[in-house]
């Protein structure tokens, strides 16, 4: 049985940490068609070398013109300083665009995850449903935990998990149902994909890679050979995807 | 024929090759809930076809609980029979053991020898001589946990030339550092790169192979800590021929423990 993918942690951009390769569009789409990925969701890489956010983003949206295959996930901040577009205009441009999720790094763009702060953004993005994109090294959970509580309708996708992290992922996603969370690198847990499921159902396990940084094939298999269910692989694959970007009001 | 990238990508187990882990762990008492006995790990090996999964303990915190993990190794080993291999953990700060107490240990029931920095020894450390100079004298291979650090890598360079004979696995090579790697390897024979790393960097398999060389790669998963599944998914996704990735998974492991004689 082939598993449909949709990989909800991919990107492309500057070179690579390790290594000196650069991994453009192009050797993304080819690594997708290798591998047999038929949609990501993308970033650009590595962000945390990406100052001006609004130019990545339009580079990023650029990029993703003429490929359908590929799912922009522009980064969104706080108009604090009166230096950017509203927040919901920020929203807005995004969905236009065929956005699937908003890439979220507060410490990088300097700005507060308290509501006198970034209140207007998660509000922008509850509003219009469209997922917030955290990872793991950019959030304390309870940081996340805090924002899933206040933004219940709000979708929150973490990503770039660690493996150690599966005592505290547990009760995290048993606590908010609006949280998800993408089994791409660092996620490499022994038999962690087959505790959640049972633990709190395949519904909210995300395919995802890592790639660049990663070897993309990795997240694959441990979806692929998992002791799931072929309904959840599917799930996890792709549909769990798929149904958060139907839950964006266009 | 289905290519092995294809064989993981649908999900199949690959049984045609004889696939050996040489690095893996069973008892993990930290940050793993669940089943990470022998048999929990021999279940997922039917999953993917491994065929053989080289064990050893997870984190003793003292001699004692060394002891015994190192006996639940032998158990484990015992209980599945030509499906999983045992490595021995010496704990190092014992007092030296005589060549023939050594000897002794390694020849109850184990294949090599997993060896460990732990309360900041070295590998030159004299508590681990005797080990070493069986894994010499009856070409078994020792597995060394490394992190990138010179100081590590330099001292396996040493014991690599003091015992030519042993097979020196160098686990978790390119977690940094990663030209010292290479150059561990390209300077000593007996040294082989294990692929076992949790964050599978983007090219790593393929960059170790123009390096070194195919014969000099092994495979390691670090289950049950990691998903062996998802180490397995870096070689069969590398960008690399089939015929590479066999030796790296198969035959280079093959190699190393059909060399052992008692």
């Amino acid at each position: 049985m082939s598993i449909a993918l949709f990989d909800v942690q991919a990107g492309f951009g500057g070179p690579a940490p390790w290594g000196s390769e650069t991994a453009g569009p192009d050797e993304w789409l080819a690594e997708m068609r290798r591998l047999d990925i038929a949609r990501s969701l993308v970033h650009t890489t590595p962000d945390d070398s990406i100052a001006d956010a609004p130019a990545a983003n339009e580079e990023l949206y650029a990029a993703c013109k003429g490929h359908p295959e590929l799912v922009p996930c522009p980064i969104l901040i706080p108009n604090g300083g009166h230096d950017l577009p509203p927040e919901e205009d920020q929203v807005a441009r995004a969905i236009s665009e065929a956005a699937g999720a908003a890439f979220l790094r507060p410490q990088k763009d300097h700005w507060e995850l308290d509501a006198w702060c970034s209140g207007p953004l998660f509000q922008a993005l509850e509003a219009r449903g469209l997922p917030a994109y955290c990872e793991n090294m950019k959030f304390a959970l309870a940081d996340l935990a805090k924002i899933a509580q206040t933004y219940p309708e709000l979708p929150v996708i973490l990503a770039k998990l660690h493996y150690l992290q599966q005592r505290s992922l547990v009760p995290l996603l048993k606590a908010f149902p609006n949280v998800h969370v993408s089994i791409g690198s660092n996620y490499v847990v022994y038999q962690g994909l087959e505790m959640l499921v049972d633990e709190v159902g395949a519904d909210r396990l995300l395919f995802g890679t890592g790639f660049p940084d990663a070897e993309p094939m990795g997240a694959v298999t441990m979806l692929t050979y998992a002791g799931i269910s072929d309904e959840a692989k599917q799930r996890i694959g792709a549909h769990n995807l798929e149904r958060l970007m139907e839950g964006i009001r266009q | 024929m289905t290519s092995l990238l294809e064989l993981g990508r649908q999900g199949k187990p690959i049984t045609d090759i004889e696939i050996i882990d040489m690095h893996a762990h069973i008892n993990v008492r930290f940050g793993v809930p669940g089943d990470t006995g022998p048999a929990a790990i021999v279940k997922a090996m039917e999953r993917t076809g491994v065929a053989i999964t080289l064990i050893t303990t997870s984190s003793p915190v003292s001699l004692q609980d060394a002891d015994r993990e190192n006996r639940s190794v032998l158990e484990g080993v015992r209980a599945f029979p030509g499906r999983l291999l045992g490595y021995l953990r010496p704990w190092p700060v014992a007092e030296r053991v005589p060549l023939e107490e050594a000897a002794t240990q390694i020849a109850e029931g184990y294949v090599g020898v997993k060896l460990y920095t732990t309360c900041h020894v070295t590998y030159t450390h004299p508590s681990y001589d005797p080990y070493l100079a069986v894994a010499h004298e009856q070409r078994r291979p020792v597995l060394f946990h490394t992190w990138g650090q010179e100081t590590d890598l330099d001292a396996i360079r040493q014991v690599a030339r003091r015992y030519p004979a042993a097979s020196l696995l160098v686990a978790h090579a390119g977690s940094c550092n990663e030209p010292e790697y290479i150059q561990l390897a390209r300077d000593c024979e007996n040294v082989y790169l294990d692929l076992t790393l949790s964050y599978s960097p983007r090219g790593l398999v393929a960059r170790f192979l123009e390096a070194v060389g195919a014969d000099r790669v092994v495979w390691g998963s670090d289950t049950a800590l990691f998903s062996q599944a998802q180490q397995l998914g870096k070689v069969l996704g590398a960008r690399i021929p089939d015929e590479a990735k066999i030796k790296i998974l198969s035959t280079n492991a093959r190699r190393i423990l059909d060399r052992v004689c008692t």
